[in-house]
């Protein structure tokens, strides 16, 4: 662990009441410097303390989204607790499987065996979402709690409140916040609801320094360029990657490349061209239909790369699956139809975050005279870009059409223009 | 007090237009953002919650707080006995059809077997099925009485409709759409129910405002226009008789009353006075200001439900006006959040044709294959198969419809297998129109995954309690980590969020 993950762990253990101050930790992790490592281990810490002192206490971890619920609970695990330690709560009953330590169950656990119910109550880790916190209320029966947030940038001020009401009568030790305030927002159609709960203390002027992770440990510093050109819009400080993923590509990262035979495709594919700009103006303005909005030629064109890439890459004789993303449903279900199983997967960028691939390829879709590109370039939405970018470890290869986003000075695509590190490839008419 | 003696006064002048939604706003292609363009969809229930008071009103729109009018003799019984009406309602009709088919002999023993082996299916637990009993008993035993007990092939149970309504009163005319659910529907006698657990033994009155409930529903099926009403249900509903059903009696309401007009204007005015937002801060005021004198004076408040309206406030958090102001903004958004989801959807599926429905992403035709007690096997075309097959799970709820927007049978459903070009939905029980055409309807298509936005009363309901909750004394205050983190963000007290610890030595890295 870094110095700055240290000093995190050291504060998310202590607690909130003190005697000049009140303490709400906020950990401000930007994508792949591992906030959620950093969050499991202070839990981890925290409990065996406990233990040692001879104290009985709880941790309720809330995650915006399941997936980040379970990512929750694998980090956990993987610093060495116990499944059955670290119960997930879900509202869906089929994915229980108590030998995991995940339960599907009711709002109030009604109907839940008696043993069942202890053995949840009893549980020092209980990760559920933040619309399941009825669950693990009704399972701490009054019991004396550590909570913490995770995800804090999809966590609106008045969520947050809303949860603080469910959790008022556990009396919290300690509240804490972990996340990054540039991931995606919190989704409403109101301006009031927008700032997320750590947006929202800080222009109260009520927020000192939060604690910020700076070495991410995921991305090729040509890719973390990008990201760090996008944060810059913000005002947010610079992440710079450790020294052992600076120079990740897919060669070594143990895939084997065997050069395709197409010029272009060689470019774009290269592993040590690991940020790829492909302009797709030339194939002409997308399609929209009521709210869908796909690209077909652009579809076509993210598969092609999809399945050579799958073609060009092997480890251990197995191919590479790059992942897809698209900022669009519609889009992403044209290309779920058209690209093969075994060459990689498609999904839209919010489902994405908090994931990590060796490939990305994402397909920006909007290609249109009046340079428009709806949500893209929202005020509040533009973190679709960061989030997607920010996936890759040791390829990005980014469809868009040139003309509609660089030419419509649309600030988070101008970034990515601006970006010294990535390869352009325009002009050049792909055969699809 | 009967519905009729109701005395009100207008707010300012009776409201005389109805903004809806314009084209582009029901096509999706205006940006959802902030203020709907348009006034809420006025439902049945809403406005009767109005009529008994505006400020119930104001805490069902902005708190989150439903209003159940409690009779005032009942008072204690109904309190400790809330949830229950959805259970009651559902097995009454369970028990009419059951009976009605055969299935079950209409004997109180036979039947009261039954109810407990429904109810029990249902999750409810002896207290439950015991407070239930309260009153579904007495509500058996005085429909075998009447020779009432069954339901006949023509009855339909829950049946929801919608109509532009008008209403006039003291010079005003109001047009309107207005949507309800009729309880009970009985085509060969011609009569609508509304059914309600309130209501004592021995009352010369129905239920206060269920009387005015069931002219409303009246008011909306005889609005519409023939040629709207599904083949199944098409009737002459002018001369429709209206009865109000309680444990213990049945009362039929006369349709033409004046009153119930004025009331439905005055209702309306209100309404569209609090969500326009040019409007809501004096007219919220106003309410407030007329509605506590009123409610003490007519002793209101024993017969309204809403506990939280009264509540005591407490000493800390100090900074209580500071959480009030920003709380404020919340429940509006979470209040325009909704007309924007559902409101908005209420007028697409009124104003927007089939295909246009179908272009939405909104409707999906499908035909019937096989119907279960809880669970239905529809087909759809394969465009439309392929797009619900590439739904995520938690996008998959969706509702049933049968007959039409405007009056029909709705189910809440979730799809819960696909296989080639059918899909299984499983439903709670409610007796289907033997017809083979259904509707699947996706009230919350959208771009993003958004929460559901019953999820928005849910939160304005917590926001609310957690502004009026708190502590009086001082001793308790200090130590309570809640009120301290209140009182950090929206007080006097410094917050520290970790990253200057160190550099201020208030904490030493091990």
């Amino acid at each position: 662990m870094n110095k700055r993950q240290l000093e995190a762990v050291e504060v998310l253990q202590r607690e909130s009441l003190q005697q000049d101050y009140f303490l709400l930790p906020i950990v401000e992790g930007p994508p792949g410097t591992g906030k959620t490592l950093t969050g499991a281990i202070a839990v981890a810490k925290k409990l065996i303390n406990l233990v040692r002192e001879g104290r009985e206490s709880r941790y309720l971890i809330l995650c915006f989204t399941h997936t980040a619920c379970l990512e929750f609970k694998n980090k956990l695990e993987e610093i060495g607790m116990d499944k059955m330690d670290a119960v997930y709560l879900t509202p869906y009953s089929k994915d229980t499987n108590p030998e995991r330590g995940i339960f599907g169950v009711p709002p109030n656990l009604s109907g839940l065996q008696v043993g069942v119910q202890r053995w949840i109550g009893n549980s020092p880790v209980i990760i559920t979402t933040l619309l399941g916190i009825s669950r693990a209320i009704a399972a701490f029966k009054k019991k004396r709690i550590y909570l913490m947030i995770d995800e804090f940038s999809q966590v609106s001020a008045a969520d947050f409140f809303a949860c603080i009401q469910q959790v008022k009568d556990l009396r919290p030790y300690q509240f804490s916040l972990l996340g990054d305030p540039l991931q995606l927002p919190v989704v409403t159609t109101q301006t009031h609801l927008r700032p997320n709960i750590c947006t929202f203390i800080n222009p109260h002027g009520k927020g000192t320094e939060t604690i910020g992770l700076k070495t991410q440990y995921r991305m090729h510093k040509d890719i973390c360029n990008a990201i760090n050109e996008m944060r810059r819009i913000f005002h947010a400080f610079p992440i710079e990657p450790a020294d052992w993923v600076a120079d990740r590509t897919l060669t070594k990262l143990n895939y084997e490349w065997k050069p395709p035979q197409d010029r272009i495709l060689r470019k774009i594919l290269d592993p040590d061209n690991p940020l790829v700009l492909v302009d797709t103006s030339y194939l002409g303005f997308e399609e929209s239909k009521g709210r869908e909005v796909k690209f077909l030629p652009e579809a076509k064109l993210a598969v092609k790369i999809a399945i050579e890439a799958a073609k060009s890459y092997t480890k251990n004789g197995e191919h590479l699956n790059p992942q897809i993303l698209t900022p669009y449903s519609a889009q992403r279900n044209l290309i779920s139809s058209m690209l093969p199983k075994e060459c990689g997967e498609c999904t839209t960028i919010y489902k994405a975050q908090g994931a990590e691939f060796p490939m990305v390829i994402i397909s920006f879709v909007r290609s249109n005279p009046n340079r428009f590109v709806g949500f893209l370039d929202d005020g509040q939405l533009t973190e679709q870009v960061y989030v997607g970018c920010s996936r890759a470890k040791a390829k990005l290869v980014i469809l868009l059409s040139f003309d509609t986003f660089f030419g419509g000075g649309h600030r988070m695509f101008q970034a990515l223009e601006r970006t010294s590190s990535a390869i352009k490839i325009q002009g050049e008419n792909i055969p699809l | 007090m009967t519905s009729s003696e109701s005395h009100f006064e207008l707010p300012w002048a009776p409201v005389r237009a109805w903004r809806l939604p314009k084209p582009e706003v029901l096509k999706g292609d205006v940006f959802e953002a902030d203020e709907p363009p348009f006034d809420p969809f006025p439902t049945v229930t809403l406005l009767v919650k109005t009529a008994f008071c505006p400020l119930a009103m104001v805490h069902e729109l902005f708190h989150g707080l439903s209003c159940s009018i409690v009779d005032e003799e009942v008072e204690a019984v109904a309190r400790s006995r809330r949830g229950i009406g959805k259970y009651f309602h559902l097995l009454t009709a369970l028990i009419k059809h059951l009976v009605g088919e055969g299935d079950i002999q209409a004997t109180p023993s036979a039947i009261f077997q039954q109810i407990e082996i429904e109810a029990r299916s249902y999750g409810l637990n002896r207290q439950e099925i015991r407070d239930l009993g309260y009153y579904i008993r007495p509500w058996i035993q005085n429909r075998i009485i009447d020779g009432d007990l069954a339901s006949n092939k023509d009855t339909y149970f829950e049946v929801q409709v919608a109509s532009k309504v008008q209403f006039r009163s003291a010079g005003a005319t109001i047009s309107t759409y207005l949507l309800g659910k009729i309880d009970e529907l009985d085509l060969r006698r011609n009569r609508i129910i509304e059914r309600t657990t309130r209501g004592e033994a021995g009352s010369p009155n129905p239920p206060l405002y269920k009387d005015y409930q069931i002219w409303l529903l009246w008011k909306i099926i005889s609005s519409l226009n023939h040629n709207a009403i599904p083949e199944l249900w098409k009737n002459d509903y002018s001369s429709t008789r209206l009865f109000v059903e309680t444990p213990h009696s049945s009362f039929e309401i006369e349709k033409n009353n004046r009153v119930f007009e004025d009331l439905t204007v005055w209702a309306l005015s209100w309404i569209r006075d609090v969500s326009d937002p040019d409007t809501r801060g004096r007219t919220i005021a106003r309410i407030y200001q007329e509605a506590i004198p009123r409610c003490r004076n007519e002793m209101k408040y024993r017969m309204c439900g809403i506990e939280l309206c009264r509540f005591k406030q407490r000493t800390y958090p100090t900074c209580r006006s500071i959480i009030r102001s920003n709380f404020r903004w919340y429940y509006s958004s979470f209040y325009q959040d909704t007309m924007w989801k559902k409101d908005k959807f209420y007028y697409q599926l009124m104003l927007c044709s089939l295909d246009e429905l179908k272009e939405l992403g909104i409707l999906y035709e499908c035909r019937i294959v096989k119907g279960g007690r809880d669970e239905l096997r529809v087909s759809l075309n394969p465009d439309d198969i392929e797009i619900i097959r590439r739904l995520d799970p938690e996008e998959r709820r969706c509702i049933v419809l049968i007959g039409s927007p405007c009056f029909g049978v709705q189910t809440d459903a979730w799809i819960t297998s696909i296989e080639n070009r059918e899909c299984t939905l499983w439903y709670e029980w409610k007796k289907m129109p033997s017809i083979p055409q259904a509707s699947i309807l996706f009230p919350e298509a959208s771009i993003f995954r958004t929460l559901p936005v019953f999820l928005n009363q849910l939160r304005q309901r917590r926001l609310y309690s957690l502004q009026k909750w708190g502590r009086d004394k001082d001793e308790e205050a200090v130590t309570d980590p809640t009120i301290q983190l209140l009182e950090a963000i929206f007080g006097g007290r410094r917050l520290e969020t970790g990253g200057s610890l160190f550099s201020t030595g208030l904490m030493i890295a091990k």
